[in-house]
C-alpha cells in the first residue's frame, strides 16, 4: 500500500482570507510515511499520477499563465466591432478606407513603444477614436460614469486642438475619479463585510473605504497608500488603513496562518504575483515549475521570511455585537519571530523536521524580504525598525512594486494587461535582455514599456492621476475600437485597436440613472446617509435595497473573495435591462418627475429634438442620419395607444438595450 | 477507426443551431459568414477518435446534483463504523451489503433500489476550486484545455442541440442554486448554464413590465436601431454574446408559460423540506417534466467543507445540519420522477433522466481530526439513478476504514476517476465520449473527455442493467 492510500494525518487547510485562495481554496495532504519532499508533491497530486506536479493552481491565472486564452477571448470579443460601428455613424472623417500612417501622432513615450511595435510588425493601428467615443470611453474609464450630455455637446463643439487633453485633466480632477478608484482598491484589497470572507464587518469595511476616498482625495501617493495599508494600526474604525490586516485575520487556526495571508497578500494585492501564494504552502519546486520560472525557485522558508515581518502584529477583537465589534491594531517587539512550532491548523507542518533545508533545532524564521531580479538583495528590518513598516519600506522601493500597479492600471485603461493575467506576473521572464530557457517567452507584451511606465510613476511621486493622464493622453489609448482592415488576433499583442468590455455593474447602473436624469439613493450599511451613484457603493453587498443589490448582481460584482468579477453577459442581464421594474422600465417613464422624457415632452419638443437629445444623454454621442431618421420616423406613424410621450419612452427603453450604452468601447 | 455513432451536422453552423434567431441567421448568411460554416466539412471541426464506442443512449436528459465542499463519504454512503459515529447515525443493514446511516439519511435509505452506488471514485485535484472545476469538465483546469472547456452541461447542450423541436424555448442547460459555475468555455454562449435561484414565483424580469404589446413594440425599435450592432458579428464570448442572450431572453419572454415550470406552491416546497436544495431539485424536475428544451440541469448543494465539528447538531456546516436537506431534497426528486410519465408508454421519467450526484472529492476516514472535523481525502463516492442505470448496485469497494480502494468494480481499473463519471454521463445521453473537436481557439483539439479516445476513460456500464 503506498503511503498516498493511508488514511490522511497531517492536513493542510489554505482558508479563505488570502486571495485568491479563500473560503473555498483549501487544500489538504494525504500522506504518513512519506518522505517530506513526496508530501510535498502529494499536496495537489495526492490522487495519483494523473494530476501532473505543474498543477498547483489554487490560482484561476494558473490556467492560463501567458494570458493566450484571455487575449484571443478578447480579440473575438472585439472583432465584433469591425462590422458596425456606432463611431463610424458620428464622424466620417478617418473612419472608413485605409487608415493613414501620417494621421498617427506619437504623444509620449506609450506611443513610441506600442506604435513602434506594430511598425516592426507592419501592423496597421485603428484609426484614432471619433471625439463622442473618446470623450465616453476616457469619462467611463476615469470615472466611471457616462458623461453628461452637456459634457457631450459642449465637447463635440469645441474646435480646439488641445480638448482631449483638457478633457483628461478635467475628468482625473473630478469627485467622480475618486470614487471609481476608491471602488477599484475596494476590489484589490478585497473590501467585504462578507461573513464568509473574513472578519471586517460593515464598520471595519466602511473605514477602509473611506480610507481609500481620503487617500484619493488628498493626492496620496500610492506608495505612501501601500506603507500605511501594510502598516496600518490603531483603531479599525477609525483608521482605516489597519482594515487591511484585519481583512486578512485568519479563524480557525495559529497565528501564523494570518501572517501567512499578510505575506501572500504582498505578492498578490502589491506585486502582481500569486506564485507567493502557492509558496505559503509547499516550495515553488514541484509545483511551479511549467506555471512560473521565478515562483519555481522560492522556497516556503524563503516564504516564511515575508510572513514573518507581520509576526508581531497584534488584533484584539472587542465589543458584543457586528455593530461595536473593533480592533485595535499595534505592533508589539516582544512578540517572538515567525515561530516554527506549528502541525495543525490551515497549512502543512511549521517545523524543522518538516524540511531538510531548514537546519535542524531553528525554531523560528527572521523577517526577510523576497529576493527578486527587480531587489537581488532582498532585505530585512534595520535595527529597531518596526517590521511592517520595514516590509512597507522595502517593498516600496522594490520596482516590482510599480510594475504591478502600472500594469493594473494600464488593464483597467486597455481592457489587457502588459502582462496578462495582472495577477501573474513571473519575474524571470521580464527582461528581454536576459531571456529565460527553452520554450519559456518574455511575459509583456512590451517590456520597454511596462519599465517605462514603472519608472515614469516612481519618477513622479507614484501619482496615480499622472500615470492615467500619461495613458489616457496617449493616441494608443484613443484608438477606435472600430477596425476598417481584417483584423488579426495577433494583432491583440499590440493594442491595435482599443477592446471593448462590458459596463461594470455599478458603471451600468450609475448610466442609466445618469443617461434617465433620474437619480437613485441607495442606503449603505452603516453610513450616515444615502450615496447617489452606485460607483459610490463600499462594497459588493450594498446597497440595502434588495432589489437593487439583485440588479446589480445580476451583472457580477464578484465577492471579493473566491469570486471575481465577471464581463460576461447573461439572459438574464438581458431580461433585466428590458423587465427590470426597480432599476430600469420606472426611469423611462414620462410619469418620473424630472425623467428625460418627461422633460422633453414638458417642453414639447419635436421629434427631431427628442431622438437627439436622449441619444445624447444615453449614448453620449449624436444619432447618425440613418439612426436620426429612423428615431423621427417613429413619432410619425403612430399606431393605435400611441402618443408622442410612449414612443419617446420606447426609445428611452431602447436606447438603454442598444449594445453600445451596454458596452464601454 | 471511426464511432458507430454518426455525426449529424447541426442545421446551420456547428454551434448555433436552432438557438440562432432567424434574423440573425439571415443577416448572417447575407454576411456571408454563415456560409464558410456551411461549407465547412463536417471533419473540419469534429471528429471521433481511435475507439469504436456504442453510447448507451438510454437517458434524454440529465440531473447533476452537485456537492461542493465535499461529502464525507464514510459517514454517509461508505459508511464506516467505529468509536467516532454518533449512535443516532444508526448504521442499519439495507440488503445487498449495504450499511447504511438510517438515522441521517432516512429517506434515501428506502430509496436505495432507485440508485447505484459507485465506492471507488478517486479524485485528482484536493483544492476545491481545482477539484470543483474538474468535475464539471472532466478534465485538469490548468492543463492545455482546461481555461476552455466548457461544462458538461455545456456540450451535452451541443449535442443534444440537433434534436430540438419548436417547443423547446428554455436553454437545454440551467443551474439551479448555483453560484459560480464553469460556463460554455470556447462554444457560443447560447450554451452556457442559465443560472436561475428559484423563488416560489419563478423568474425575475420575464414579464415586461409595461405589456406585451408595447414590448412588441420597444423590440421592433430595438431591432430597427440596434439591428447593425446586435448581427453580422462573429460571435465573442463578452460584447456580440449580449445580442444572443437577448434573442434567449426574449424566447423566454414570449412563452410566458414556462415560467410555471420555474414556480412551485408551498405544498410542493414542502414535500422537497423548504429549502433553497429542494427547491431547486423541485425545479429541476418540473423543467424535465415540462419538456421546453432543457436537457441537462444541474443543482448545487453546498456547505461540505466539513473540517470542523463535522457531527455538530444544530450547526449549519455539519452532517446534521446539510444532509437532512440532500435527504428530503433528493428523495422527493426520485420519487416525483418515478411517477412522472416518461417519453414511452411504460416508462418514467426517472427511466429517461440519468441523476447523477457527487461532490469534488472525499473526506477523510476514521477518527475525527483535532477540531472533530474531516479534512480532504481524494477517495469518493458518486451516486447514479434512472437514465438506465440499474437501482440497487454497489459498484466498487474500500476497505475497512474507507483508506483504500480495494476494488474497483470495474476490470482492468484500480480506480475510478471523475472524467469515468463524464464518459457515463455522454454514454447515457447518446453522445460519443470519445470525439475530438478542431473547432478549438488552441488549435490543439478539444476531447470531450481528455485521453477517452485512447481508452483511459470509460463509461460504467456496469450501471446500466
Amino acid at each position: 500500500m503506498s503511503s498516498r492510500q493511508r488514511p490522511a494525518v497531517a492536513i493542510l487547510v489554505l482558508l479563505a482570507a488570502v486571495r485568491p485562495g479563500s473560503s473555498l481554496a483549501r487544500a489538504a495532504e494525504v500522506g504518513g510515511e512519506a518522505s517530506n519532499a513526496q508530501r510535498e508533491n502529494d499536496l495537489v497530486s495526492a490522487a495519483g499520477s494523473l494530476a501532473s506536479s505543474s498543477d498547483c493552481a489554487f490560482v484561476a491565472s494558473h490556467a492560463d499563465p501567458d494570458g493566450r486564452e484571455r487575449r484571443a477571448s478578447v480579440s473575438r470579443v472585439t472583432r465584433a466591432f469591425a462590422v458596425s460601428h456606432p463611431a463610424a455613424g458620428v464622424s466620417s472623417a478617418g473612419l472608413t478606407g485605409v487608415v493613414s500612417h501620417a494621421r498617427r501622432v506619437l504623444t509620449n513615450y506609450v506611443d513610441e513603444e506600442i506604435f513602434g511595435a506594430m511598425d516592426a510588425a507592419k501592423v496597421t493601428p485603428a484609426p484614432p477614436s471619433s471625439d463622442a467615443e473618446f470623450l465616453r470611453r476616457a469619462t467611463l474609464d476615469l470615472t466611471g460614469r457616462i458623461p453628461d450630455a452637456a459634457a457631450v455637446t459642449a465637447f463635440l463643439a469645441d474646435p480646439s486642438a488641445d480638448k482631449r487633453s483638457r478633457m483628461i485633466d478635467a475628468l482625473l480632477a473630478s469627485d467622480a475619479f475618486v470614487d471609481r478608484w476608491a471602488q477599484f482598491f475596494d476590489d484589490v484589497f478585497r473590501n467585504t463585510s462578507n461573513a464568509d470572507s473574513g472578519q471586517l464587518y460593515f464598520t471595519g469595511r466602511n473605514a477602509l473605504h473611506a480610507y481609500f476616498v481620503d487617500a484619493l482625495r488628498a493626492k496620496k501617493p500610492y506608495d505612501l497608500v501601500a506603507r500605511e495599508l501594510i502598516a496600518g494600526a490603531g483603531l479599525n474604525t477609525v483608521n482605516g488603513q489597519a482594515n487591511f490586516a484585519v481583512r486578512n485575520i485568519q479563524q480557525n487556526g495559529p497565528s501564523q496562518d494570518t501572517y501567512d495571508n499578510l505575506g501572500a497578500n504582498m505578492g498578490s494585492a502589491f506585486l502582481g504575483t500569486n506564485a507567493v501564494f502557492c509558496t505559503s504552502c509547499h516550495n515553488g519546486a514541484g509545483h511551479l515549475d511549467s506555471i512560473n520560472l521565478w515562483g519555481s525557485t522560492v522556497r516556503r522558508q524563503d516564504f516564511w521570511g515575508m510572513s514573518a515581518f507581520f509576526a508581531k502584529v497584534r488584533m484584539p477583537r472587542s465589543g458584543t455585537q457586528i455593530s461595536d465589534y473593533t480592533y485595535t491594531v499595534s505592533d508589539d517587539a516582544t512578540l517572538p519571530d515567525y515561530r516554527l512550532n506549528t502541525t495543525t491548523g490551515n497549512k502543512t507542518d511549521r517545523t524543522s523536521a518538516y524540511y531538510t533545508t531548514i537546519p535542524a533545532g531553528m525554531t523560528q524564521i527572521a523577517p526577510s524580504y523576497l529576493k527578486t531580479p527587480t531587489n537581488p538583495s532582498g532585505g530585512q528590518p534595520q535595527p529597531g525598525e518596526v517590521y511592517r513598516a520595514a516590509m512597507g519600506r522595502i517593498l516600496t522601493a522594490d520596482p516590482q512594486f510599480a510594475r504591478a500597479t502600472v500594469n493594473t492600471l494600464w488593464k483597467e485603461m486597455f481592457t489587457l494587461g502588459i502582462v496578462e493575467p495582472a495577477d501573474g506576473f513571473d519575474l524571470f521572464r521580464q527582461d528581454p535582455a536576459t531571456p529565460p530557457p527553452g520554450a519559456w517567452t518574455i511575459q509583456p507584451t512590451h517590456p520597454n514599456l511596462l519599465t517605462r511606465l514603472a519608472n515614469d510613476f516612481a519618477g513622479h511621486g507614484f501619482d496615480l492621476r499622472y500615470i492615467l493622464g500619461v495613458m489616457a493622453k496617449s493616441s494608443a489609448y484613443q484608438l477606435s475600437s472600430f477596425y476598417p482592415g481584417t483584423w488579426n488576433d495577433a494583432s491583440t499583442m499590440l493594442f491595435a485597436r482599443h477592446f471593448p468590455r462590458r459596463l461594470r455593474a455599478e458603471e451600468l447602473f450609475d448610466a442609466i440613472t445618469k443617461a434617465t436624469n433620474v437619480p437613485a439613493s441607495l442606503a449603505v450599511a452603516g453610513a450616515a446617509s444615502p450615496v447617489a451613484w452606485a460607483g459610490q457603493l463600499p462594497d459588493i453587498n450594498e446597497p440595502t435595497s434588495a432589489s437593487i443589490r439583485n440588479f446589480l448582481n445580476t451583472f457580477m460584482r464578484g465577492d471579493r473573495d473566491t469570486e471575481p468579477r465577471s464581463s460576461q453577459f447573461s439572459i438574464s442581464q438581458a431580461l433585466s435591462l428590458m423587465n427590470d421594474s426597480a432599476v430600469v422600465i420606472p426611469r423611462t417613464k414620462s410619469s418620473a418627475t424630472g425623467s428625460a422624457v418627461n422633460k422633453l415632452i414638458a417642453a414639447t419638443a419635436t421629434p427631431t429634438a427628442i431622438v437627439q437629445t436622449l441619444y445624447v444623454n444615453t449614448l453620449s454621442r449624436n444619432p447618425s442620419v440613418d439612426e436620426l431618421a429612423k428615431g423621427v420616423a417613429l413619432f410619425s406613424s403612430l399606431q393605435a395607444g400611441q402618443t408622442k410621450t410612449t414612443v419617446a419612452e420606447d426609445l428611452q427603453f431602447t436606447l438603454l438595450n442598444k449594445i453600445d450604452f451596454i458596452f464601454n468601447y | 477507426m471511426k464511432s458507430t455513432l454518426p455525426q449529424v451536422l447541426p442545421v446551420s453552423s456547428p454551434y448555433d443551431g436552432p438557438g440562432l434567431s432567424r434574423r440573425g441567421f439571415l443577416e448572417l448568411g447575407a454576411g456571408g459568414l454563415v456560409a464558410s460554416w456551411f461549407l465547412r466539412p463536417r471533419a473540419a471541426w469534429a471528429e471521433s477518435a481511435s475507439l469504436a464506442v456504442t453510447p448507451k443512449g438510454s437517458a434524454k436528459n440529465v440531473i447533476f446534483v452537485f456537492l461542493p465542499g465535499a461529502p464525507s463519504q464514510v459517514d454517509m454512503w461508505d459508511l464506516k463504523e467505529g468509536a467516532w459515529l454518533p449512535s443516532d447515525f444508526a448504521p442499519t443493514s439495507m440488503g445487498a451489503g449495504v450499511r447504511w446511516p438510517a438515522g441521517l439519511l432516512p429517506k434515501l435509505g428506502g430509496a436505495l433500489a432507485d440508485f447505484s452506488i459507485v465506492r471507488s471514485v478517486r479524485s485528482s485535484a484536493l483544492v476545491h476550486g481545482l477539484g470543483q472545476t474538474w468535475v464539471q469538465i472532466a478534465r485538469n483546469p490548468t492543463g492545455a484545455t482546461g481555461a476552455i472547456a466548457p461544462h458538461l452541461g455545456a456540450i451535452t447542450a451541443l449535442e443534444l442541440a440537433p434534436k430540438k423541436v419548436a417547443t423547446d424555448v428554455l436553454p437545454a442547460f440551467v443551474a439551479l442554486n448555483t453560484g459560480g459555475i464553469s460556463g460554455s468555455g470556447y462554444l457560443p454562449s447560447t450554451h452556457s448554464p442559465f443560472s436561475v435561484q428559484p423563488t416560489a414565483s419563478g423568474l425575475p424580469s420575464l414579464t415586461h413590465p409595461d405589456g406585451s404589446a408595447r414590448f412588441a413594440l420597444r423590440w421592433n425599435d430595438l431591432e430597427s436601431l440596434d439591428g447593425k450592432l446586435r448581427s453580422g458579428q462573429p460571435i465573442g464570448k463578452d460584447a456580440s454574446d449580449a445580442a444572443g442572450f437577448y434573442d434567449q431572453a426574449k424566447v423566454l419572454m414570449d412563452s410566458p408559460d414556462v415560467n410555471a415550470l420555474f414556480s412551485y406552491s408551498t405544498a410542493d416546497s414542502a414535500r422537497y423540506g423548504t429549502t433553497a436544495f429542494g427547491n431547486s431539485c423541485l425545479v429541476a424536475k418540473q423543467l424535465l417534466a415540462g419538456k421546453r428544451g432543457v436537457r441537462f440541469v444541474q443543482v448545487t448543494l453546498g456547505n461540505w467543507d466539513m473540517h470542523s465539528g463535522i457531527y455538530t447538531k444544530g450547526a449549519n456546516s455539519s452532517l446534521y445540519g446539510v444532509c437532512p436537506q440532500l435527504d428530503n431534497g433528493l428523495a422527493a426528486l426520485f420519487a416525483d420522477l418515478k411517477a412522472a410519465a416518461g417519453s414511452t408508454p411504460g416508462k418514467s421519467l426517472l427511466d429517461d433522466t440519468l441523476v447523477v450526484v457527487a461532490g469534488e472529492f472525499g473526506r477523510t476516514v476514521g477518527t475525527l481530526n483535532g477540531q472533530a472535523g474531516r479534512d480532504h481525502f481524494a477517495n469518493n463516492t458518486v451516486l447514479f439513478a434512472g437514465g438506465g442505470v440499474k437501482g440497487g448496485q454497489v459498484v466498487g469497494a474500500t476497505d475497512a476504514t474507507g483508506a483504500t480502494i480495494i476494488d474497483s468494480g470495474v476490470s482492468g481499473r484500480t480506480e475510478l476517476r471523475v472524467e469515468d463519471v463524464a464518459c457515463t454521463i455522454y454514454s447515457a445521453l447518446g453522445i460519443d465520449w470519445t470525439i475530438v473537436r478542431h473547432d478549438d481557439p488552441l488549435g490543439r483539439g478539444f476531447e470531450y473527455v481528455p485521453n477517452a479516445k485512447d481508452g483511459v476513460y470509460a463509461p460504467i456500464d456496469r450501471l446500466f442493467g
